[in-house]
């Protein structure tokens, strides 16, 4: 009896592990990055100073074309009281998400190396603790505060999640 | 019988109980032993990373910066606004006659210095930036751009200028250097001090006339104002390649002459940096000349004028002397401040007479 009991046990304990490791967070690719950013930004303070970047913006400093990404948004305060900006981009496909996240990581690399240390040092911490995401095809980064990052990238992720 | 029967039904359970988690176990190893053998026969560069939910903390990657050395710029932080009166007409500048003692060196030769910043122990080659003779030959060749030297234009002169810029020219402020003081009204720069040429287009600029952040366009707009001495770029030279630079600038001084077509735009050189700055591995001397070359082009291209500051405030080297920075290196002080005043009042955009109209 013991022995059944314990077979069970183990046979329903390796299905369970194995459906675990399996288990994938399903994220929508069909989601306008305008919506992402009308779920992210109002949550910032002062949400009205964070102004879209145009597309000479992005490709000077991501040292790319704009069209590698489906659908984009880079939102940097206007206001030079901080250096909040988060960004959106969406790769063309699955198979573009690795590009996309490796120059949204060199444009932060680039951030962090031409850093002036005498301009508000009480700032560059967001600079140096730049967080990149990617959730499903969408790869997200944010040069924010820990807090303001948490809550950009639930917003932005509770969407994408349909809840 | 029951007995039995159920016992012989039990043993019978029993027995398709063990056979079904035996085969449960028997498939799970299988597909684990199948997926291994795939993912081991494609190679780790032929998997597809799992982008879901995948999170990259750039903390873990970039070492924590060397905070014993920095020094915090007191001029490029502004923590409070200033106050925004009337404008305070009794005050007078630090200066009313140029400073004659201070010219430029005419002697230096193209040289690069071993340089041990701050921030890294390792002997850094620098260029220390062109010849004199390099620079004014290359300025030559823009004689209706570059403003060339003329009879003292004055304090008056001085006080129908605004000031756009960076923390370079939020030392205006912070050094009292023009009419109003602290309070002065012709300092156009972020609440922070600092302004990146990149930024130029969307960034809001403390109106010390409203005590608002708005847009340079509307601040000119706004103030329409005669004179509009721009010094930027110091911190693009770093990463900004000449195709961005000229394009950010052109864009700026597009967006001032359609706010305010009579306005006289007087792009100023991008100062230099003394030995001791901290970044020259990113801000040197080099790009600096490089950069004030691409202003000059920039600004001839949009009929406006150019003003050679750089010359002034440079050693024998081509450095800034460690007596004209605030201590970093970059930022000037009340001394070197008052060398490009009166560098602008001598080479001021007037029309004085018939020989130095056009200038």
């Amino acid at each position: 009896m013991k022995m059944k009991l314990l077979s069970l046990i183990l046979a329903a304990v390796t299905l369970l592990t194995f459906a675990a490791c399996g288990e994938t967070i399903s994220y929508q690719n069909n989601i306008s990055v305008t919506t992402l950013c009308d779920a992210a930004t109002p949550l910032l303070s002062d949400a009205d100073q964070m102004t879209a970047m145009t597309d000479d913006y992005i490709s000077n400093w991501f040292d790319a074309d704009v069209s590698m990404f489906a659908d984009y948004a880079m939102m940097v305060r206007s206001s030079a009281t901080n250096v909040d900006e988060y960004g959106i981009f969406k790769a063309v496909n699955e198979e573009g998400v690795k590009e996309v996240e490796q120059v949204v990581q060199d444009y932060l690399t680039k951030r962090d190396e031409v850093w002036m240390p005498e301009y508000s040092p009480e700032e560059r911490p967001k600079v140096q603790n730049a967080t990149v995401k990617v959730m499903g095809e969408y790869v997200v980064y944010g040069i924010l505060s820990d807090s303001d990052k948490d809550a950009v990238f639930a917003a932005i992720e509770n969407v994408l999640l349909g809840k | 019988m029951n007995t039995d029967h159920n016992s012989d039904g039990l043993m019978k359970s029993d027995g398709l109980m063990y056979k079904t988690t035996a085969f449960a176990i028997f498939v799970v190893l299988v597909t684990l032993i199948i997926l291994v053998t795939i993912s081991s026969a494609s190679g780790a560069d032929d998997v597809q990373p799992a982008y879901d939910h995948e999170t990259t903390d750039r903390s873990e990657t970039i070492p924590p910066p060397d905070t014993t050395a920095v020094p915090v710029d007191t001029t490029a932080v502004q923590t409070e606004a200033p106050v925004t009166t009337s404008p305070i007409t009794t005050a007078s500048p630090v200066t009313t006659a140029p400073v004659t003692t201070a010219s430029p060196v005419t002697t230096a030769p193209v040289t690069t210095a071993s340089v041990t910043t701050a921030a890294d122990t390792t002997p850094v080659e620098v260029p220390a930036g062109n010849t004199p003779e390099d620079i004014a030959e290359f300025l030559a060749d823009y004689p209706s751009t570059v403003l060339s030297e003329t009879e003292d234009a004055g304090q008056e002169y001085i006080d129908k200028i605004i000031f756009l810029g960076d923390s370079t020219t939020y030392g205006l402020r912070a050094y009292k250097m023009l009419s109003g003081g602290k309070e002065t009204l012709q300092v156009w720069t972020p609440v922070s001090g600092t302004l990146t040429l990149n930024q130029q287009s969307f960034i809001k600029i403390w109106y010390p006339d409203t005590g608002t952040e708005i847009s340079i366009k509307e601040a000119v707009e706004a103030k329409k104002p005669e004179y509009l001495v721009i010094t930027l770029g110091v911190n693009g030279v770093s990463f900004m390649g000449e195709d961005w630079f000229k394009s950010e600038y052109k864009s700026l001084i597009e967006t001032v002459q359609a706010a305010s077509p009579d306005t006289k735009i007087i792009c100023q050189s991008i100062f230099p940096v003394a030995k001791s700055y901290e970044s020259l591995k990113s801000i040197n001397n080099e790009k600096i000349d490089t950069a004030n070359r691409w202003i000059v082009q920039v600004a001839d291209e949009c009929g406006v004028k150019y003003v050679d500051t750089n010359s002034v405030l440079r050693d024998e080297e081509g450095w800034l002397p460690e007596a004209y920075h605030n201590g970093d290196g970059l930022h000037l002080q009340t001394n070197s401040f008052t060398l490009v005043l009166n560098n602008l009042r001598t080479h001021a955009w007037v029309e004085l007479d018939k020989d130095t109209k056009g200038n």
